[in-house]
């Protein structure tokens, strides 16, 4: 009995050194991490490193890339404060926001009141900021000339296409998924076709959908023409370039998303459903009260991932529009694109607008983790 | 699965079709111009089925861009990261789950850290050091740094942690070591794991195209995402070609996404242990 113990215990906790193994396993541990160690220290953890060097210095790409080169080129915070601080643009924030200022401020007052009367929840308020802050930018980035200000161009401009793509893609996903998990016929059919779009490739979809919206001869705007609606100019126009991006966007992606869906509303229990109907809950009640709390976990999961998606889009904008017209659809990552791979080069300015849009990513992926435990509900 | 009323059925189903067919018509489009005689595509009222049909265009295309070489690219390069990933990743998690070192749990916090830094950050210094080893535009530049990766590790450590002890014990006693147990136990447990790890990481080494946009200047080295971004500029005025080159280079993704889908599916609902 104790030697039967003495041999299990160690295998049980597998984390314990036990009797039989006292001694670590060293090189076993050095032969089979080798590999990964190696390419992920040169290929992943050194361009880290470089990265955070690189955006405190203009290197521009023409000298090699050596500790003198970069202790030459050191220009300290520069490229962070020319990005962030209008700088780049010898530009007054107050006068670019003048009349809308008073209007914001009122909606705020109004937001903040509500939720102090607790008559809207936390994430209603910080939904509704959110998306006045998104329209805040879009009118922004329309009636101002952005020409010189690209950084915050493209900042509003990430921001709009992050607002509507997101909650579009998620809410759409989840309907279709409702709509398929039931027995149905032909499910492999549905899924297959909402899913081409994702097997695609984001290049194939931007080059179809180029063309779909042509405004002369593309399908959507010979479509419109036999309803007698004359179509925008879509990816020549301002106003509507962003738009016609964010519905490719959706279409490429909503086959992921509700595949996600699809095995989250799979793992809700019958007998739950079974239980709400004994206690005389219509459909609409079954949805809210069971469906959704159980799959929350699940939207928390594809809400993270959208929006981490969303805030380094950059192959839609590249080749539908190329960033404009007159920059209407630089969003983020293309500025970085811009700034680094285009003559002059600036690989520190370039590094500089990356590193943004990681801490942009990080903070909203903390704020989402930490307000899970508000709104995910986790079976007991 | 919910059994469900008929009207709530055919409800569904209305609503599953009218998606569906808002899913598939830009590719039946794309299908039906690539086989229409050029000049004939902006023609009104709309066809959907070519007057003509014109399957020219495919062979115009075939001279004019070498498709099949950006093709073999885009295949070399996924299928390397695929296996690569496959053996290093099963490597390093055999690693995490089941051997005893020193700064094994600190090792481990790294390489998870390195999962949330987004790929546009090491995308310059990348290219830096690539092109300091004398890979830019190269094989060895598309495929080596993609042989290597952090969620791969964390996948199969996650997986292997399934696997009982007891399985190895046997083996142990025997006298196996551990590249033994690996090898001939452990891999051959987890068909599964590495199958969607697989179809997963093809899947995004295939539609990958920042990184080998940057890391390639010469035509036949680009891979084919990269390659058909050409054709925006290429084939500004001739959509029969444009949609021609589309449709070939989406054939055999077809073929392998309704051979495969139960991986595909179940890679992409893995993303979930992200």
């Amino acid at each position: 009995m104790a030697a039967e113990s003495q041999v299990t215990i160690p295998q049980a906790s597998g984390k314990s050194m036990g009797p039989l193994r006292r001694h670590g396993d060293g090189l076993w541990a050095l032969l089979f991490l080798a590999p990964s160690l190696v390419g992920i220290l040169i290929f992943v953890v050194g361009p880290i490193v470089m990265s955070v060097l690189i955006s405190f210095t203009d290197w521009r790409l023409a000298s090699p890339l050596t500790l003198q080169s970069l202790r030459e080129d050191w220009v300290g915070w520069e490229n962070y404060v020319q990005l962030l601080t209008w700088e780049e643009a010898h530009w007054s924030p107050f006068r670019a926001i003048a009349w809308r200022a008073p209007i914001l401020l009122v909606s705020l007052a109004g937001l903040l009141w509500l939720m102090w009367r607790r008559s809207l929840g936390v994430i209603w308020g910080v939904g509704l900021l959110f998306l006045s802050a998104v329209l805040f930018g879009y009118f922004g980035g329309l009636i101002v000339d952005w020409e010189d200000r690209r950084f915050w161009q493209s900042m509003w401009n990430t921001l709009y296409f992050v607002g509507l793509s997101v909650p579009l893609t998620v809410a759409i996903s989840l309907l279709l998924a409702s709509a398929l998990n039931r027995q149905l016929r032909g499910i492999a059919f549905y899924r297959a076709a909402y899913f081409m779009p994702v097997i695609s490739g984001a290049v194939v979809v931007a080059l179809v959908w180029r063309w779909m919206f042509n405004p002369s001869i593309g399908p959507i705007n010979q479509f419109l023409g036999l309803l007698s609606i004359e179509g925008p100019g879509w990816l020549n126009s301002r106003e509507w370039a962003m738009p016609a991006i964010i519905i490719t966007d959706i279409w490429s992606k909503i086959g992921f998303y509700m595949v996600i869906f699809l095995a989250g509303l799979q793992g809700i229990p019958h007998h739950l459903y079974e239980a709400a109907e004994l206690d005389g809950a219509n459909k609409w009640h079954k949805f809210w009260n069971v469906t959704l709390p159980l799959l929350s976990s699940t939207t928390f999961l594809n809400v993270v991932l959208a929006l981490i998606a969303a805030f380094q889009v950059f192959t839609l904008p590249y080749i539908m529009t190329e960033g404009g017209p007159a920059g209407a659809t630089r969003v983020l990552v293309y500025y970085m694109y811009e700034r680094a791979f285009d003559t002059p080069f600036r690989m520190g300015l370039g590094s500089a607008i990356a590193w943004i849009v990681f801490v942009i990513i990080f903070a909203i992926t903390a704020v989402q983790w930490y307000a899970r435990r508000k709104w995910v509900v986790y079976e007991e | 699965m919910k059994r469900s009323h008929p009207l709530a059925t055919v409800l569904a189903h209305v609503l599953l079709l009218a998606g569906a067919f808002l899913m598939l018509i830009p590719l039946l489009w794309t299908l039906s111009t690539s086989l229409k005689a050029p000049g004939t595509e902006f023609s009104l009222p709309v066809r959907w089925i070519p007057e003509t049909w014109h399957p020219g265009n495919y062979l115009e295309v075939a001279r004019l861009v070498p498709l099949p070489r950006w093709f073999f690219n885009s295949l070399v390069v996924a299928l390397a990261a695929t296996f690569g990933q496959m053996l290093t990743g099963s490597m390093a998690g055999y690693a995490f789950a089941r051997l005893r070192f020193r700064g094994r749990d600190t090792i481990f916090l790294l390489f998870l850290a390195t999962m949330m830094i987004p790929p546009q950050v090491t995308i310059i210094p990348l290219f830096i050091i690539v092109r300091a080893f004398g890979w830019y535009d190269s094989y060895p530049g598309l495929i080596v740094p993609g042989l290597f990766g952090a969620f791969s590790v964390f996948i199969m450590r996650q997986f292997f942690l399934t696997i009982p002890e007891e399985l190895e014990d046997a083996a142990r006693i025997d006298g196996a070591n551990h590249w033994q147990i690996y090898w001939r136990i452990m891999l051959p447990l987890s068909g599964p794991a590495l199958a969607t790890l697989g179809t997963f990481t093809f899947m995004t080494f295939w539609n990958s195209f920042l990184y080998p946009l940057v890391i390639t200047r010469r035509e036949e080295m680009r891979t084919l995402p990269v390659g058909l971004s050409v054709f925006r500029d290429t084939f500004t005025t001739e959509w029969t070609l444009l949609t021609a080159g589309l449709v070939m280079s989406l054939i055999p993704v077809v073929i392998a996404f309704l051979l495969g889908q139960r991986y595909f599916v179940r890679g992409i609902t893995m993303t979930g242990l992200k």
